[in-house]
């Protein structure tokens, strides 16, 4: 009778502590939302630094293109901690940079005047609240859940083995540590209970916002992306053709130096063209508004396991309830017990 | 800004044109042709690229923008104060647990 209550009131309490142990349940979907932010930061982050390539290009074609302008440099004004005018490629007749590095950083279109990236400021914003977010589904008590996991196990061994040879004094300290293991399991899911509900709330508020940021965020850095494989297609295939083109003309009567000049400036080309073909390969590569979704997908996920974990607690809240009645059911019952044994004991 | 969207649809056909005849006179093995196409199609995909740019800056710099940057301010504010509850329900259980304890062992005395 004594061993079925006890069998009965471990298998409740393991069962409560594994609904404690329910974390997982949402603690890995804000992991990867966590961990699919990250991801769309750091696309962000290269895309953005795309996006100044491309008009950076476009600052260049314009100044070197006309066939009369010629270019100058001088490495002598080069020095290592000095990478200003002296270090750069200028035009002969103005002496201006070929391509202005600071103005470009100053006054590029994706750069705000302040001097911060609009895009990366709103990664900036749900990075912190995806952290937050994790930060709230492991909150501290995980590891305190294991422990009481492993508590509650030996209990119930070491109840199961010794019962038949217990007297009242080693049932009763058996019958405490039970309810020790009982709080903790009470507290463990009162905490998970409360951590669901709050976190619940917080992600039902979010779900649109990270929709709608999840959406812009993707339809910007895919639009760059498209914008940059476009513009780098037709970019190899310039190369390419000029490197065909060079070819051709080798071994026409010129000067040596022109010759020489022409060699140079076709290895010069093939490396070029490879070097942005390998560009082209690595951007086409990666799916860029599909780890916007992910991002997007991996939220809703959350708010999914939280509804789940939410109407999984309101059935332990009726279990705890059960739980309660059983373990002081279960101190009297094992008091009861042992007080039977002694007496038995005392007429053998 | 539909105007230039306009603008930019119309660059980007004939860009996109521009490209394709410059592959057909690759394939037919006239380089020098293709190049001059190409490098057309290349000089039409830096102005599109800085029109573009100009139209995400406005987007970015638009009030619906700004007002997606309020609402994930408000959300994270929220995330931290419900950081700060979590924080209180664990410490109130904490508490009591040790009262839990301390009674038992009275108890226990008793």
């Amino acid at each position: 009778m004594l061993c079925n209550k006890v069998l009965a009131l471990a298998a409740c309490v393991l069962g409560l502590a594994g609904c404690g142990g329910g974390v997982n349940l949402y603690a890995q979907p804000a992991a990867e939302f966590e961990q699919a932010v990250d991801i769309t930061a750091q696309l962000t982050k290269d895309y953005t630094g795309l996006e100044r390539r491309l008009l950076k290009n476009a600052q260049m074609l314009s100044v070197s293109s006309p066939p009369s302008v010629k270019l100058n440099f001088k490495p002598t004004q080069c020095a290592v901690g000095d990478p200003g005018q002296g270090c750069a490629i200028v035009v002969r007749a103005t002496g201006k940079p070929v391509v202005d590095a600071i103005a470009l950083a100053n006054s590029g279109p994706v750069t705000s005047k302040r001097g911060l990236d609009p895009l990366t400021t709103m990664v900036g914003k749900l990075q912190r609240y995806a952290g937050l977010l994790s930060s709230i589904a492991h909150a501290t008590t995980k590891a305190q859940l294991q422990t009481a996991n492993v508590r509650t196990s030996s209990t119930y061994d070491e109840l199961y083995a010794s019962l038949s040879d217990m007297n009242r004094t080693e049932l009763k300290a058996e019958a405490d540590g039970f309810k020790d293991v009982a709080v903790d399991a009470l507290a463990s899911m009162y905490v998970e209970s409360e951590r669901v509900k709050l976190l619940l709330t917080l992600v039902e508020q979010g779900e649109p916002v990270v929709t709608a940021v999840s959406d812009t965020l993707g339809s910007f850095v895919g639009d760059i992306q498209n914008d940059y494989v476009l513009n780098q297609k037709d970019r190899v295939m310039q190369l390419v053709l000029t490197y065909n083109v060079m070819g051709s003309g080798a071994g026409a009567a010129s000067s040596t130096a022109s010759n020489l000049a022409g060699q140079i400036l076709r290895q010069h080309i093939l490396k070029r063209a490879l070097s942005e073909q390998f560009a082209l390969q690595a951007v086409m590569s990666i799916d860029a508004k599909g780890a916007f979704n992910q991002m997007k997908t991996a939220h809703t996920a959350l708010l999914t396991a939280l509804q789940h974990a939410d109407s999984t607690q309101g059935k332990a809240e009726v279990a705890i309830a059960q739980m309660m009645e059983a373990v002081s059911g279960f101190t009297a019952a094992a008091i009861k017990a042992s007080n039977t044994m002694n007496a038995m004991k005392g007429l053998m | 800004m539909s105007e230039l969207n306009d603008q930019i649809v119309q660059l980007e056909e004939n860009a996109n044109n521009l490209s394709a005849l410059s592959e057909k006179w690759m394939e037919r093995g006239e380089d020098a042709q293709a190049l001059t196409l190409s490098d057309q199609a290349v000089q039409l995909r830096n102005q599109i690229s800085i029109l573009k740019a100009q139209n995400r800056t406005a987007a970015l710099n638009s009030l619906a923008f700004a007002e997606l940057a309020q609402h994930m301010d408000a959300l994270n504010a929220d995330a931290a104060k419900t950081e700060d509850q979590l924080q209180d329900v664990l410490g109130n259980v904490q508490t009591a647990q040790t009262v839990i304890g301390a009674v038992s062992k009275l108890v226990t005395l008793l």
